[in-house]
């Protein structure tokens, strides 16, 4: 069958499939991000992963039309965009503020970007407050799951287009 | 004696304890019955009870029968308004043995009317952001109108014949009922707007090219195709949604073609006048590449095509096609390609491997289209049966993975400059194989996709797999800098993300397309991921291959069902999968298996405390126990450290006297004495029932693997524990080394407890150093 192009060998690795139905549009685009909290040094590790073609789309849409990534037209200027489109597109609140994430790099696998970011938090709040809208630009179907882990705590968050915000409890003790 | 013997069943009894390993030891309320729920229980209430039709062994049964329906059709393509006109003739042959009172026929472009509920199928809600194209065309566009026009339903005596259309199936109400045998002719005359497959992602459609003016047309599902009846659904008229493909029947086609005169064109079938069709240069090609088996002759070159692009002819010219034993007719024009083919070995046959590609295809098309045809050709004749078309033809369309009997489209564009990366070739190439494939299954392995999307895109994408791999072996310039074909879906440890995702997004392999959450991994991935680990792990590649060649043989050109498939399997093997298939296919349960503990234990010259405790409560000594060997666990206050030392004989004068009263000085000197014991305890937090693979590594280096047979989890579902006796000191324990099951969580995977590091970890690793 038709499972689009690009995404078409992938589903493995992640999920994002877009299905060739007769004339419905019937994409279904998911991105994964990890999100571990590691309690010795108060911070969070996230890690994301993006086809390389949906983000080098939109990075190319919002900047140098023939950008390219993998391997990269110019890595700096790629990694300048990724900073910003992940501040723009994945962003962690507490109660009081923004709070800030750190880009620290990325690498390729086959299809995949993936993404290395830490949120290092000043004090521990007890709710964060999650906005995931990364690829929503890209398509109108575009789904995020965010896999949270604290301990031995595990939880799935869904983000959608009509619900892209999730707030989960740090539980300090 | 009586004291003797109730001692015997106190050891019985605490030996079996031990290997069930009791849940619980207090007993406050007696808990109620239940019905059989065990992993490994038989899946007669999944399976319909065999028949006449299809057997409990998984072949045909002696009553199996399918209806035959072959079409006559005159077909013209008129590239200027976007149109197709056609003119079918429709023969039924009635094999089944009820009478028909009515024919139901598909009417898949019907998904494409200005009004087909299918547009509505799905929920949405209000979004805080849209792409401004995506607004245009919900909001303000009028939409495009795909659907069937149908002129006319006429019989044989050219009377009109009463029909009634619901969405995309059409009931034909006969004037007299077919009865079973008895054949049925009539005809269908309609038209409908062609769609830009492009811009609505469709399977079958043009794409146009604004630099030229011209469309390449890549046309299927175009005609109204008789619906199966058959033992199982009766008529299979679930309408067509989108994602459920296709239900259809073999028959034979005879197909005129009519398109533009600077057409070229291919479809399913043998071309039947290539003199009418074909200059006299192409014509020698053709004829040419017909005996060429070493590689691609080039029919219509890059230059030629050029050269067509600014025609425009307003001639016509009528291509005919003849097919048998196909379930389908699919269609490439345009003025656009570029047309090579040679002769491939399959078997004792010879079959075209072809392709049709515009000059935007090149010059990656050129390179490996036409010899990733031939290798899939070979690839799935070896594992199956002798691919039995006369050709394989891969068309280039953008966006498209599409197939149908002997023609697919494919994906994979280099850049304007002719440059590609690897990303692109790969992905070319693996989705050529995978629509080339489909040839296999579900064209002549003719399943049901409608109901189930599994049947034939999980057992085509574990055959990719295979056939990459060997693709890889055959073309290692294509692999240059790797050390195998760059399969993505197949490998195990590939589909964990998705086997450990959230459950509330993960419906089981045997659920419709239309109603999974995510029908990539659902239907291509997780299925092509089992029947590998199936072939790997659990069956042995011997066995799985004779058994999955069986399902091939034995329903190559019928209409196999999952029980089929699932049966054969089992019967052709002597291998129990009625697990596998629950787990696996009926359940979303995944694969986690560990290490809970690692207990030590030695001979020791005398009986530990419980022992000792029981025969003063029953009043006995010793004495009065027939010949034992006593051991006690390291951690235990009965362990003393001398027990460590020397051999198990020096602890045990039972064991000693033994040995020398039953042994020869020969065979005491062959004898092996394990020095170390261990009972080991495994946890199986996941749901899904596997084989426990471990390597145990020893303080001499050395290390060795045991497989416990998937069956240890018959009594406990939880846990069990296994003792391993050994001559060296165990140092470390591990399972699935080489993670060939799946296991979503590798944390538990060794003892002493080793956390994997993530791959966060290993890249701040990496960029430190």
């Amino acid at each position: 069958m038709s499972i689009l192009a690009k995404h078409f060998s992938l589903f493995s690795i992640f999920f994002c499939v877009a299905l060739l139905s007769a004339m419905i549009v019937h994409k279904f685009y998911i991105t994964t991000t990890s999100l571990r909290f590691v309690k010795s040094s108060n911070s969070f590790q996230i890690t994301s992963q993006l086809f390389i073609e949906d983000i080098e789309f939109v990075l190319a849409q919002s900047s140098i039309p023939d950008l390219k990534l993998a391997p990269d037209s110019d890595e700096y200027i790629v990694d300048s965009l990724l900073i910003n489109y992940f501040k723009d597109n994945l962003i962690f609140t507490s109660v009081e503020n923004k709070l800030k994430t750190n880009f620290l790099g990325k690498e390729y696998k086959d299809d995949i970007m993936v993404c290395y970011l830490e949120l290092k938090l000043d004090k521990l709040d007890e709710n964060i407050n999650i906005q995931n809208t990364l690829l929503f630009d890209f398509s109108e179907d575009q789904k995020n799951i965010i896999h949270y882990r604290n301990g031995n705590q595990r939880k799935s968050l869904l983000f959608t287009h009509t619900q892209p915000r999730f707030t989960i409890k740090l539980n300090p003790l | 004696m009586h004291r003797f013997f109730s001692f015997l069943i106190v050891l019985v009894t605490l030996f079996l304890t031990t290997g069930l390993l009791a849940q619980s030891d207090s007993v406050s309320t007696k808990e109620g019955g239940h019905t059989n729920n065990n992993k490994f229980k038989q899946l007669y209430q999944e399976f319909s009870t065999p028949n006449s039709y299809r057997t409990a062994s998984g072949a045909p049964g002696i009553d199996y029968y399918q209806q035959q329906v072959d079409y006559i059709m005159d077909i013209e393509l008129d590239d200027k308004n976007e149109r197709l006109y056609g003119e079918e003739k429709i023969t039924y042959t009635n094999n089944s043995p009820d009478e028909l009172s009515y024919l139901w026929v598909q009417l898949d472009q019907n998904i494409r009317k200005k009004d087909a509920i299918a547009i509505e199928k799905d929920g949405n809600g209000a979004k805080p952001l849209m792409m401004v194209e995506e607004f245009v065309s919900d909001y303000l566009k009028d939409p495009f109108d795909g659907g069937f026009n149908i002129q006319s339903v006429k019989g044989v005596d050219n009377r009109p014949i009463k029909f009634l259309v619901n969405e995309t199936m059409m009931r034909i109400d006969l004037p007299t009922p077919i009865k079973s045998g008895d054949q049925y002719i009539f005809s269908i005359k309609w038209w409908y707007n062609i769609n830009n497959h492009v811009e609505n992602r469709a399977r079958s459609g043009f794409e146009y090219f604004p630099e030229d003016g011209n469309r390449a047309y890549v046309i299927a599902q175009f005609f109204p195709r008789l619906a199966v009846y058959n033992d199982l659904e009766g008529w299979q008229n679930y309408q067509f949604w989108g994602n459920g493909e296709f239900a259809l029947n073999f028959g034979d086609y005879e197909v005129n073609l009519t398109v533009p005169a600077d057409h070229i064109v291919d479809a399913t079938g043998e071309l039947q006048n290539p003199k009418d069709v074909l200059s006299k240069q192409e014509l020698n090609r053709y004829k040419k590449a017909q005996n060429t088996f070493d590689k691609p002759v080039i029919i219509v070159t890059q230059a030629e095509a050029e050269a067509r692009e600014g025609e425009f002819s307003e001639k016509k010219k009528t291509w005919k096609f003849k097919a048998k034993d196909v379930r389908d007719f699919g269609f490439a024009s345009s003025r656009k390609f570029i047309w090579d083919m040679m002769a491939v070995k399959v078997g004792s046959r010879k079959v075209m491997a072809v392709s049709l590609y515009p000059k935007e295809g090149n010059p990656l098309w050129e390179e490996y289209s036409t010899v990733a045809v031939a290798q899939t050709l070979k690839t799935y004749s070896k594992f199956t049966f002798n691919y039995p078309y006369p050709k394989a033809i891969s068309v280039h369309a953008k966006n498209q993975g599409m197939e149908y009997p002997m023609i697919c489209w494919n994906y994979g564009r280099p850049e304007k400059d002719g440059t590609y990366s690897d990303r692109v070739k790969f992905g070319m190439i693996s989705v050529i194989i995978h629509e080339v494939g489909h040839n296999f299954f579900p064209m002549i392995i003719n399943s049901d996709e409608r109901q189930w999307g599994w049947m034939d895109e999980g057992l085509d994408t574990f055959m990719q797999y295979l056939t990459e791999q060997e693709f890889g072996k055959n073309f290692p310039s294509s692999i240059l800098g790797l050390d195998y074909y760059p399969s993505r879906r197949g490998v195990p440890s590939k589909i964990v993300n998705y086997m450990a995702g959230d459950q509330s997004f993960i419906s089981p392999i045997m659920s419709n397309p239309e109603n999974v959450y995510q029908l990539g991994p659902n239907a291509y991935a997780k299925p092509a991921t089992a029947l590998n680990i199936l072939r790997e792990t659990i069956m042995g590649k011997e066995l799985f291959d004779y058994a999955f060649k069986t399902y091939a043989q034995r329903w190559m050109f019928k209409h196999p069902s999952p029980e089929d498939f699932f049966r054969t399997m089992e019967d052709a093997s002597a291998v129990d999968l009625d697990w596998f298939w629950r787990g696996w296919f009926y359940s979303t349960d995944y694969v986690d298996i560990g290490v809970a503990n690692v207990k030590k234990f030695f001979i020791s010259k005398e009986p530990n405390s419980e022992i000792k405790e029981k025969l003063v409560a029953y009043n006995m000594t010793l004495d009065d126990l027939p010949p034992a060997v006593f051991t006690v666990m390291e951690e235990s206050e009965d362990f003393n450290p001398e027990y460590a030392e020397g051999s198990p004989m020096d602890h045990s004068t039972v064991l000693d006297t033994y040995i020398k009263d039953n042994f020869t000085e020969e065979q005491l000197k062959a004898l092996k004495v394990p020095k170390y014991f261990y009972q080991i305890e495994f946890e199986k937090p996941g749901g899904l029932v596997m084989p426990i693979i471990v390597e145990y590594s020893f303080a001499d280096g050395t290390s060795e693997r045991i497989t416990y047979p998937v069956q240890i989890w018959r009594k406990n579902d939880k846990v069990v524990r296994k003792v391993m006796a050994s001559d060296k000191e165990i140092t470390n324990i591990l399972i699935d080394p080489d993670l060939e099951t799946a296991d979503i969580d590798t944390s538990n995977n060794s003892w002493p407890k080793k956390e994997a590091a993530s791959d966060f970890e290993k890249f701040i690793k990496k960029t430190k150093n």
